[in-house]
């Protein structure tokens, strides 16, 4: 199987592409898929925390945060997926301390920065889980209203009479995503991290 | 303290201006600092004025016998009689215009019962109907049956004031927990469209109100959230990876070689790290290795060769007797045949259906000719009026006119339009052998869009000639590509390996 470098690897996740990210499936997630199930999680744990720890690293990467030093892609994947893992183990109140440890991680890469992104990431993962289970229309009317996109383009684009209809639709909508974030109960959780 | 009714006959009095003077100005004197008495006067006054209502109370009385005399009868729909003297004027039209009405007899009741039967069906109107005296009447009738002790608690339930207190409190304070400021005002507050006077309260209470500064920034967040599409887009892509590919890092050929026992040192380390690990590629290894188990039980499936052979003599076999042999049901020997040829006919069944997978029936449940897509080759090939001939031709799936046609295309560095679909051609007209050489040409070629689908249907055509080892080289080929004919082409390798050689 060909392999690819640090370097093609961060670059193919900036562009999203389906050739490498396979790749990083096959090379890494069955390590992960065992550390999880070592540590009291399940196949879905696996395989939620690892396409978290790929968003996280991108992030990073947009953030253009991320230089392996010490470190290399694996060590940081890793490290990144055991760190999720454990803090899902201390929202499940389960003791860490006796962690099946089968992943090689890097201490070092345990930043405040890195902490900062992954609670941001949970928490906008969150909300993005629940704008989709919005009707199409009311995502894509909330879309276009965030990306300033004109009331009346908007109106037009969905067939709308008035402008007024639009906005009035879009409070309808936003109204009912934050209902359902906030009756999540892992929204509660992590809120209850946050304090 | 003056007795009451010495008080009521002073008011009264007072009313009817029968007091001399002195005792009017001494009964005014109190009325002004008395305020109890001011109200018992201006009650006795309004009691007065409604009983000196003489003509008022005149028409209800006439009313009210009319009422008696001419009891109404309510049509179904609540409307008056009245209404249906219009129903000569409603044959003739529809909607009336208030001219046709106008100019009726009996003119403006009419306008007025007409109206009633337009709005007939409003709300208010069932309003008013509710508040109808006869029905009123007839829902206390309905209560007469029932003793209020039947409503066991009712009493006790009513007399908890407590309960019904703290209700209310609960109520309160529920209202006062609620969100000051709306979805709608937050939003303009962070889109900048707020009003100056607003603004101001909005910003004060924002300041010392930590629930406003969570809901404005929960706002705030969410609109980040849902831009960051690109991050929806990879989450997607990674789940699909997850659920589409398989998570070993070792091809089907490695695994292969390992259960032969055929790995070399150093991928044989590899693959048995992996595999300590890895537990996907643990059930893929045990499945692989049942199936070979499967495979080499050779007496079972003699067994099954020989039952087909069975089956086929028995078919050809004539049927000697007309006469059916008489049997007895009572003999368990008849039983005990009867139970033996059910599980030999049991048998046959199921050898017939394995027969049913053979190569042939793989084919034909896979092979579907595509439709032409010549624009996937890199130079514009549509101009090329042949191919656009050939294009039609293939199209109404004439196949001998499209590999005449295509024969004329001159050789080109895009010829493997033309080779794809010959090869094609040639596989619906049965010529396998040339399809073959025709997709040969076209994988070859080595750079175009055409290979993967080229492997595909050259490994169909294998299958059709029975040389499955072709075939499977082929289809391990399509696998490794990993491809939109992956699955399929797993799927025709395991089937392969259940089939008899």
């Amino acid at each position: 199987m060909i392999s690819y470098t640090d370097a093609q690897i961060l670059k193919g996740i900036l562009r999203h592409d389906n050739l490498i990210l396979q790749y990083i499936y096959k090379q890494y997630y069955y390590k992960v898929n065992y550390f999880i199930k070592k540590n009291q999680g399940s196949e879905d744990d696996a395989s939620d925390i690892f396409q978290e720890a790929i968003i996280v690293i991108y992030r990073k990467l947009k953030e253009n945060d991320l230089i392996f030093e010490k470190s290399s892609f694996q060590g940081y994947l890793f490290s990144v997926c055991r760190l999720l893992w454990l803090k899902q183990l201390e929202k499940r109140r389960i003791e860490k301390e006796r962690l099946n440890d089968s992943l090689p991680y890097q201490e070092d890469v345990y930043d405040d920065n890195l902490i900062e992104l992954v609670e941001k990431n949970e928490k906008y993962g969150l909300y993005q889980k629940h704008f989709k289970t919005l009707s199409s229309d009311c995502q894509k009317l909330l879309q276009m209203f965030f990306e300033k996109v004109p009331l009346k383009e908007i109106a037009r684009i969905m067939g709308y009479k008035t402008e007024k209809y639009a906005k009035t639709r879009k409070f309808k909508c936003k109204e009912l995503l934050i209902k359902r974030i906030k009756q999540d109960t892992e929204f509660k959780k992590i809120l209850e991290d946050d304090t | 303290m003056t007795p009451k009714t010495e008080l009521f006959g002073r008011i009264e009095d007072y009313c009817l201006n029968l007091l001399d003077a002195k005792e009017k100005q001494e009964f005014e004197n109190e009325l002004a600092h008395n305020e109890e008495l001011q109200q018992e006067v201006k009650l006795h006054k309004d009691i007065q004025d409604a009983v000196l209502e003489l003509d008022v109370l005149a028409l209800k009385g006439s009313l009210e016998k009319i009422q008696k005399e001419n009891p109404v009868n309510y049509s179904e729909n609540g409307t008056f009689a009245l209404l249906e003297d219009l129903n000569e004027i409603q044959e003739l039209k529809e909607e009336l215009t208030f001219e046709e009405l106008i100019d009726s007899f009996d003119s403006l009741p009419k306008v007025h019962a007409y109206q009633h039967g337009k709005t007939v069906n409003e709300n208010i109107h069932r309003f008013y109907e509710e508040q109808n005296g006869a029905d009123a009447g007839e829902f206390e009738n309905e209560l007469d049956g029932i003793e209020l002790e039947d409503f066991e608690g009712l009493e006790e339930a009513i007399l908890e004031t407590d309960i019904l207190n703290l209700r209310d409190t609960l109520k309160q304070v529920a209202k006062s927990v609620e969100p000051q400021f709306s979805v709608e005002e937050i939003d303009s507050y962070l889109n900048g469209e707020l009003g100056d006077d607003i603004l101001a309260e909005f910003e004060a209470e924002l300041e010392k109100n930590q629930d406003l500064q969570f809901e404005v920034n929960l706002h705030a967040e969410l609109e980040d959230a849902i831009c960051e599409d690109d991050i929806m887009n990879l989450r997607n892509e990674m789940k699909n990876i997850i659920q589409s590919e398989t998570s070993w890092n070792v091809s089907e050929r490695t695994i292969e070689d390992f259960i032969d026992g055929m790995l070399e040192e150093d991928l044989l380390a590899e693959f048995n790290a992996e595999l300590k690990e890895n537990t996907d590629l643990m059930a893929e290894l045990a499945l692989r290795e049942q199936i070979n188990n499967a495979i080499g039980e050779t007496d079972i499936q003699n067994l099954r060769a020989m039952l087909g052979r069975a089956r086929k003599e028995s078919e050809r076999k004539e049927v000697k007797s007309i006469v059916m042999p008489q049997f007895d049901l009572k003999s368990t020997r008849f039983w005990r045949n009867s139970v033996a040829m059910i599980i030999i006919l049991i048998g046959l069944l199921g050898a017939l259906q394995m027969n049913m997978n053979t190569a042939q029936q793989t084919y034909t449940k896979y092979f579907e000719t595509p439709s032409w897509a010549a624009e996937r080759s890199v130079s514009d090939v549509n101009v090329n009026d042949n191919l656009q001939e050939a294009r039609l031709m293939f199209a109404q799936s004439n196949y001998e006119n499209t590999i005449q046609i295509l024969d004329k295309v001159p050789e080109n560095k895009d010829s493997f339009v033309k080779h794809f679909y010959t090869a094609l051609s040639y596989q619906n007209l049965n010529k396998f052998d040339k399809a073959i050489d025709e997709y040969t040409k076209v994988i070859d070629h080595g750079n175009n869009l055409f290979i993967e689908e080229a492997e595909w249907y050259k490994s169909l055509c294998y299958l059709k000639l029975n040389q499955k080892q072709d075939a499977k080289n082929e289809l391990m080929a399509v696998i490794e590509r990993k491809g939109y004919y992956e699955k399929d082409a797993k799927a025709i390798i395991r089937k392969l390996k259940y089939s008899p050689e």
